[in-house]
Order: structure tokens, then sequence, then C-alpha cells
């Protein structure tokens, strides 16, 4: 830890997490004390399982916002999937296979954006924009507007089952986070990607190549997109197309507001998961606290903007800090 | 250093969680009942009155209740909204659900909680209910249906503006509708579009639809709130189209009144809430089951337009 | 954002691409406009036409402020709930037959809003995107918490005008939208605020060194950004004859379509008015001809898209050809 200062770019996890781990701790810490039923196993359960959508959701926005783009089409790449397992399955198709397909497609969406980001070249919001809008209007077709219902309940194990006691949402995002943090910090490509957030040129000069990987971590976010479009029809056993619109704009909160940065470079799955933890304590919280709905908005917009002052309020200090000499045991000068 | 100072905030914080988590009022016998209503969207006045009607019961009968709405008109968010109130442990809750099968999972959470679900307004279509509680909507429909009949003498053009699809009462009025007018084939349906119970939305599809068709002679709309839109339109366009909406927002009935809508159909969001929020009342304080389907009949349905409004609202002084 | 200068030449060439961008743009437009008047029924009545016009202006109203947040180099989200706390507050005022009072409070919350969000992303370096998104928020909830619900209507009626009257045979808010259309396409080509808003959108380093407040562009930028959503909020209320809360959930979305079909680039810098016109044009004209052709209006969102991606595509290869 100790030469982590000197190198530029390395990350220091707990420095860099500790702004939104702190607000998470005083957000427990109020409602535990002015909810009566918030602080509890069961509730605790209940937050898991309403964060564990936007988790995925974020887990791909990550790898994204990394490379320095922003991927706006989530929210209807998930309702498609949730729209395209339903009607398979109500037409008979067997649910893993209905899965596997919507999976596919929703992949096949993330591979245009990301072809029409890296090999046509247009801004990933324009492009993603773009996209969004196509893949509300299909996932609308597909469903008439309507919301599909009385499929085989098989999913449903995905959300409310338990292994062991501990909900399978959970298992299934600290599985997938684990995975992804290890493949991003510890393998070539993993540590690569950062490598092209930071600066694009230098990466594609020592031969990374990029439009490739590029391309390949938009089709990531929206096979993510998927996922958590799957783990959505599971939860409500019904699907509506526009039931996930938003989660584009909530993941994006939910990434930057863990720390990872909108200019690409810094940041990680770890960092996502904090932001996708305050965001879903915090709601949760103000229902069980029975804060007026309409108050629930204005604190929500509230406190997001406090938690990113601090956050970058930290991350200036943690610049200031490390543009100072370190000795080797880490102290200052 | 850091790390040390965040175990011992963390320690902390879950000393805290702790503690309170004892000192929370635990329901037993004798405590006040806690319920919650929950509406489909807070912005339409339809169900304001509904939270009204809500808290008047139970204030009549010494129940705790809140109002809330999700912050997206979405089922999912109900969904949420029902498993927060499952873990805040309420003893009941009243819920109106935009989708009348998407709810169904969050029913089946409050069931495996063993907390009674009462359905008001909008049926819900599986799961464990203490009962339904709302007006007959296919009568509503067949009101606003036959009034028209009547008053185009049983030969016209009309365009029906519908309610968000998937919406239980949104088919159940359109049902209705056509149970009075399938019987005379003069009159023509042109369209039948949905307007999401949407007021602006509704001003534009009639726009469009005035536009696509220069011969409506009334435009039927599944709520006020989008029969006020289309007002808006029709007014504009200089065009003359009996305008019908169902709910008798006091809104409508100044414009019933001016002549600017031709008819509305009683569908108190009020009394609906009070009459469902008395039955779940009754059900906690003294165990009586309400019947699985009440049918709530305000003046049956009544047809309010220019000839009895005024009747109408010496009625309704409640 | 990469770092490199900008040199003089290269202005003047963003100049010559945004002639040619604007050119093809208007031949499309006119083909698009053939097309409609041969297939779709109706499209050229005049009833048509007079409603066509006015969505199209308002459409372009709502792109306005967008843009300006967009020229450098941001976002504004908070466009539709601005637009509905504005309105609702000075329609209370309206209501009780204070006109330009509730106009004038209507216009100042927006730019106050407007305001608030350029400070605080400029002092405190949020991105534009987090602040905005959060501000969206905050206003929805203060109109909620203000109005508990409830529209206020029965508006008098010269409040009215301004959403249903006419000048002669033109709607209000059509000369509405064309004045505010023609006074920021002049001063962004012609004054120096408009050059500096190019400046911190192309190149934020660059405009510093050359003597730009970035901060107080930003400031410009997002309160002219939040007047006109104020100024949107009430023609609209004008046209409802009612203020509600829940006004304007779609025109983010909808703005950022007509930002992005007219031109105006999201990393800033990039973009004029007249391109947005067209843009506003182009989408008044497809969703128009959806609905005239009685086709579901779900099918819109897909068509929307694909323009979109279509639209910028051939700008790129547009650009990239020069």
């Amino acid at each position: 830890m100790a030469l982590a200062a000197t190198k530029p770019k390395r990350n220091l996890p707990l420095f860099q997490t500790s702004g939104s781990i702190i607000m998470l701790l005083a957000v427990i810490a109020f409602f535990a004390v002015v909810a009566p039923g918030f602080f509890s196993l069961s509730n605790t359960t209940n937050i898991i399982r309403q964060g564990s959508i936007l988790a995925l959701a974020a887990f791909g926005q990550t790898f994204v916002i990394l490379i320095g783009g922003t991927d706006l089409s989530i929210g209807a790449i998930m309702g498609l999937s949730t729209s395209v397992t339903a009607m398979l399955m109500l037409k008979g198709v067997d649910p893993v296979f209905a899965v596997l397909i919507a999976l596919m497609i929703a992949a096949f969406c993330g591979m245009l954006n990301g072809i029409v980001v890296n090999v046509i070249g247009l801004d990933s919001f324009v492009a993603t924009f773009g996209m969004w809008s196509m893949a509300l209007g299909i996932a609308l077709v597909v469903t008439e507007e309507r919301t599909l219902y009385g499929f085989p309940g098989v999913l449903r194990v995905l959300h409310d089952g338990t292994v062991l006691g501990i909900p399978n949402p959970l298992i299934l995002v600290l599985v997938i986070c684990g995975i992804l943090h290890f493949f991003l910090k510890r393998t070539a490509t993993g540590t690569s990607i950062y490598a092209i957030g930071s600066n694009l040129e230098a990466a594609r000069l020592s031969g990374i190549p990029v439009v490739l990987r590029k391309t390949l971590i938009y089709t990531f976010s929206s096979f993510m997109a998927g996922l958590a479009g799957i783990l959505f029809l599971a939860r409500s056993n019904s699907a509506s197309a526009i039931d996930p619109i938003g989660y584009e704009f909530d993941s994006i909160c939910a990434v930057v507001l863990g720390g990872t940065a909108m200019s690409g470079g810094r940041g990680g799955v770890k960092e996502t998961l904090i932001g996708v933890t305050l965001i879903a304590t915090l709601r949760n919280g103000m229902n069980v606290a029975g804060v007026n709905t309409y108050l629930q908005l204005v604190l929500l917009g509230v406190i997001l903007i406090l938690a990113f002052v601090g956050e970058k309020k930290k991350q200036s200090l943690y610049k200031r800090a490390s543009s100072r000499p370190v000795t080797a045991s880490g102290g200052t000068l | 250093m850091k790390k040390r100072a965040m175990l011992l905030i963390a320690m902390l914080v879950i000393g805290i969680g702790i503690v309170s988590g004892q000192a929370a009022p635990k329901p037993a016998n004798g405590k006040k009942f806690n319920i919650v209503l929950i509406v489909k969207d807070l912005t339409n006045p339809f169900f304001t009155d509904m939270r009204d009607g809500g808290a008047a019961a139970a204030k009549k009968y010494g129940v705790d209740i809140t109002c809330l709405s999700p912050e997206k008109y979405t089922v999912d968010a109900q969904i949420r909204i029902m498993e927060d109130m499952i873990e805040k442990k309420v003893d009941a809750i009243v819920i109106a659900p935009i989708d009348s099968n998407g709810i169904v999972s969050g029913v089946e959470r409050a069931n495996a909680a063993g907390i009674p679900v009462m359905a008001c307004n909008t049926a819900i279509l599986g799961g464990k209910l203490l009962g339904f509680a709302g007006i007959d909507e296919i009568s509503s429909g067949k009101s606003l249906g036959e009034y028209f009949v009547k008053r185009l003498n049983g030969k016209g053009n009309i365009v029906i503006l519908e309610g968000t699809t998937g919406s239980s009462t949104a088919q159940a009025y359109l049902n209705g509708v056509h149970e009075a007018i399938d019987k005379y084939p003069n009159i023509k349906v042109l369209a039948s579009t949905t307007a999401k119970y949407n007021r602006e939305m509704g001003m534009q599809v009639m726009e469009d639809l005035l536009t696509r068709f220069p011969d409506i002679d009334a435009a039927l709309c599944m709520n006020d709130v989008m029969a006020l839109g289309a007002k808006e339109a029709v007014q504009e366009a200089r065009r003359k189209v009996l305008i019908g909406g169902i709910n008798a927002l006091p809104e409508t009935l100044e414009a019933v009144k001016r002549g600017e809508i031709e008819v509305t159909v009683d569908a108190s969001g009020y009394v609906q809430a009070y009459i469902a929020t008395e039955l779940t009342c009754k059900y906690l304080l003294t165990g009586e089951i309400p019947p699985a389907v009440t049918k709530i009949g305000i003046g049956n349905a009544q047809a309010i337009s220019a000839a009895n409004i005024d009747q109408f609202l010496k009625s309704r002084a409640k | 954002m990469t770092t490199e200068m900008i040199p003089a030449r290269k202005l003047e060439a963003e100049g010559g691409r945004r002639g040619w961008a604007t050119m093809y743009r208007f031949i499309t437009l006119l083909l698009f406009v053939a097309l409609a008047v041969v297939f779709v029924p109706r499209f050229a009545s005049q009833a048509n036409l007079l409603n066509l016009t006015r969505n199209i202006f308002l459409l372009c109203l709502m792109g306005c402020g967008m843009a300006l947040s967009m020229l450098i180099g941001g976002l504004d989200l908070s466009l539709g709930s601005v637009g509905a706390l504005s309105s609702v507050l000075g329609a209370t005022l309206i209501a009780g037959g204070h006109i330009s009072l509730g106009v004038a409070v209507a216009i100042a919350v927006g730019a106050a809003i407007g305001f608030l969000n350029g400070f605080m992303i400029s002092r405190f370096k949020l991105p534009d995107f987090i602040m905005t998104f959060s501000m969206m928020y905050i206003a929805r909830g203060l109109a909620l918490t203000y109005t508990q619900g409830q529209a206020t209507y029965n508006l008098p009626r010269p409040f009215l005008w301004i959403g249903k009257g006419f000048v002669g045979p033109i709607p209000v808010p059509v000369i509405i939208s064309l004045i505010v259309l023609l006074i920021l396409f002049l001063a962004l080509k012609y004054t120096t605020f408009g050059r500096g808003l190019y400046a911190v959108g192309a190149n934020k380093k660059a405009a510093l060194y050359s003597g730009i407040s970035v901060p107080r562009k930003q400031i410009q930028a997002y309160t002219i950004s939040g007047l006109l959503a104020a100024v949107v909020g009430l023609i609209y209320v004008a046209r409802l004859n009612s203020a509600n809360a829940d006004l304007g959930q779609s025109w983010t979305m909808d703005a950022i379509a007509v930002c992005v079909i007219g031109g105006i680039s999201f990393a800033g810098g990039e973009g004029n008015f007249l391109g947005l016109l067209m843009g506003g044009t182009v989408i008044g004209i497809i969703d128009n001809c959806i609905n005239l052709l009685g086709v579901p209006s779900r099918f819109q969102d897909f068509f929307m898209g694909l323009v979109v991606v279509l639209t910028v595509t051939a700008d790129h290869y547009a650009k990239k050809r020069q």
C-alpha cells in the first residue's frame, strides 16, 4: 500500500470507496433509529432482493463507464429481455431455452451498440439512445403494450429462492461481482480496460486490440442488462416492456456514486456494489419509515447530490494527498 | 488507520440497529392497528379522493393509515412498496393495482407473511385476497354507452379513448360500453385507442382523431382525466363533438354544468376506498370476513349530464 | 475528452461542415414531406398542418434548452420536472387572476433552478448528468408536494391565449418558439456568448486558456435551459387549461431526440439552431404520420430510434468525407 500513492491511477480500494460507505452507514443508522422494522434480517434480505436487479444492470454499466462511454439502452434491453422470455414461454418454449434466446438477443443488441460506437464511430450516448428507442419499441410490439402473464413460474426461484438460507439473488450478485472483480483487477485483459479508459491512444499503441475489446464491452453490458431483465421477470412473474425503463439512469447513478468516474479509467464493480446498496437502502428505508411519497423524491435527489459532492471532495483530497511524496511506510513527508 | 475507523463506525451502526430493533413496538392486542393504502398515482384527483376516503374510514375505526403511491406508474414499483410494507409489519394492505396480473406476485408475498390484502377499484387476478371492493365497472361503461345511444338516437360515429392496457378496469369499462352499443349497428366505432388515463395524451390523441375523421359525433373516454384533455382538443378545433367521461371529478362536473362535457358517470374513488378500508378495519377488529366481491353501486352508476346534475350534486353532499 | 488544441483553421472548417450538414438535412426533410403528402391521408389538410406546425415548434422549444446544455458538453435531464414545478407554482397566481405575476414567477423559478443546476455543476464539478438527474427528482417531488396531486384548472381566458391563441393565422406557441429560436440562433452565431459556448463545448481546457470562464458559461447555459423549460410548461398549461404536477414526463427524451436528429452532438461544441428546427420537424412529421395512419403508438419508439441512428450515422459519414 505504501507504493500506491506514487503510481498514478492505482486504486486504493478502501480510501476510494469510503465516501459512499460512510454515507451508507449513516443512512442505515438513521433508518434503524427512525423506522421500526428496518434493521432486521428479513428487511435486509428484502433490500438485497430489491437491489439485485440494479446490481446486475450496474455491473454491465460499470464496464462501459470504465472505458469512458455511457450505455443508455440498459432499461430498454431489460424490457426486451423480459418481454421476449415471457412471450417465448407463453408459446410453450422451455424456460431455459427462452432465457438463453433472450440473453442472446440482448447480447446481440449490445454488439450492435459496440459496432456503431467503435467501428462507425458514433458517440456512445447517441448510439445507445437510439438503441434504447428501438429496443423499447420492439418490446412494446412483442407485448402489445400489455403485461404478459400466465407462463410457468419456474424462473421465480431465481428471485424468491434460497440456498442454505441465503437468498438466491445475493448469491448471484456476489458470485458475478467476484468473477468480474477478479477479471478486472487480476487478468491482463481486465486491466487493459483501465488502460483503454485512461488513455486510448497509449493503449492502442501498446498493442491492445482496442476496437475489439470496446465492442465486447458493449456486448457484455447489454448481456448483463438481459440478465437483469430475467431477474426482473422472476421477481414479478409478469412481463411489461416499460416497467424496467429508468434503470439506465439508476445504473449510471449507482456506478458514479460508487466512485467510478464518468471519464473512465478508474473504479470497478466493488465500488458499484456500494452505490447500488446505497440507493436500494435509501429507497427501502424511506418506505419503511413511512416517508410521504412526494417527499421521497425530493430526499432521493438531495441525498444523491450530497453523496456526489462528498465523493468529489474526497477525490480531490485524495489527489492532493497522492501528489505528495510518500515514505515507504505510507506516511507523508 | 482508516480501516479501524470504518470498523468502529460499522460496529456502532450495527449496535444502534440492534438496540432500535428491540425497542420497536410490536403489534399486539390493545395496540393500534396500522394499515396501508396503495393507490396507482397521486396526480389524478380520483386517487387523492381515494386517499381521503381511506383516511376517513380508518379514522372512524381508530386505525392508523398511510397512503402511498409509486414514484413510477409501474406495477413493479407497487410490488416494491408492498414488500417494504411487509417489512414494516403493517396489519393489512388495501391496494388499487396498476395491473391486475402483475401485482399477483406482490400479493403472494404478503400472503406468505400473513398480511391480509384487500383489492380496491381494480381487480386482482391471483393470490389470496381478503376481498374486493369496487364499483361495477361494466355497468359504469354500460351507463356511458347507453347514454350516448339515447343521445345520438341510435345512430352516429364515435371514437373511444381507452385506459391503460393491462388494467382490468380499463377492459371492464370497455366491455360495458360495448355491451351497450354493440346492439346498435348504426353506431359506428371509428377508432378505439389508448390515451393511458393521461390528460396530455388525451388531448393529443383526440387532436389526431379529429384530423383523421372529419365526422365524429361523440368521444367516449374511459376516465375523466382523458375526457378533460379531449375537450380542450375539441374546443380548439372548433368541432362539435359530444364528450363523455367516467369518474365524476369536481372539475368534470363543472364542465358538465358549462356544457363543455356532455356526461360523466359516477364512480367515486372516495367511496370505493372508504368501503374497502371499512371492510378491512372491520376484519382486523372483529374478524368479520368480508364477501369476496363487494360491488358498490352509488347512485347505480349514474350518468350525470346537464339534465340531472343539480340533483346529483345535492345528493352527493356527504 | 482529448486535450488537443483547436487551431483557428479547424474552427472555420467546422462552420463549413455545419453548413453542409444543414443542407442535406433540408433535402431529406423535403423528401419526408413529399412522401407524407402522397401517402398519408389528410396529411396536407389545413387542420392537420396547423396541428403539425404547432407540435413541431413546441418540440423545438423543448429542444432549445436541452441544446444549450448539450452544446457545452452537458445534459439537462431535469427539463420536464422544472417545467412542471414552475408552471404549477405560477398557475396558482394565474388562476387567481394575476396573470403577469404568475408568468413572471414561473419563469423566475425555472431560471432559478437552472441557475442552481449550473452552479452546482461548475462549483463542485459534479457530472452534469448526476446533478440534473437529482434535480429531476427534487423538482418533481416539490411540484407534487405543492399541488398534493390536485390540478389547478379553469384558468382565465387571457392566459389561455398563450397556448391556444392566434396572431393572424399563426398559433401563439409557434410565434413564441420562433422568437426564441431566432434569438438563440443569432446569439450563437454572432455574439461572444455564443462563441464562448461552442468553445467550452469543443474543448474545456482550450477555452480556459483563451480566457473564457467555463463556470460562467455553464451557469448561463443551464439558467436559460431552466427558463425555457418554464416557458414550455406555461404553454402546455395554457393548452391543457390545467396545471398538474405530472407534466412533462416525456420531455427529456423527446428533447434529446430533437437535438440529436438536429445535429447537436453530445460531446459538445457542435450543432446550431437551424438544425434543431429541422430535427423538430422530422420528429413532428413522423409522429403525425404514425397517428394519421392509425399505427399504434407503440411503433413510434422504434421508428424514432431508427431515425436517430440513421441521421447521426449519415452525419458522421458526411463529416468524414470533408
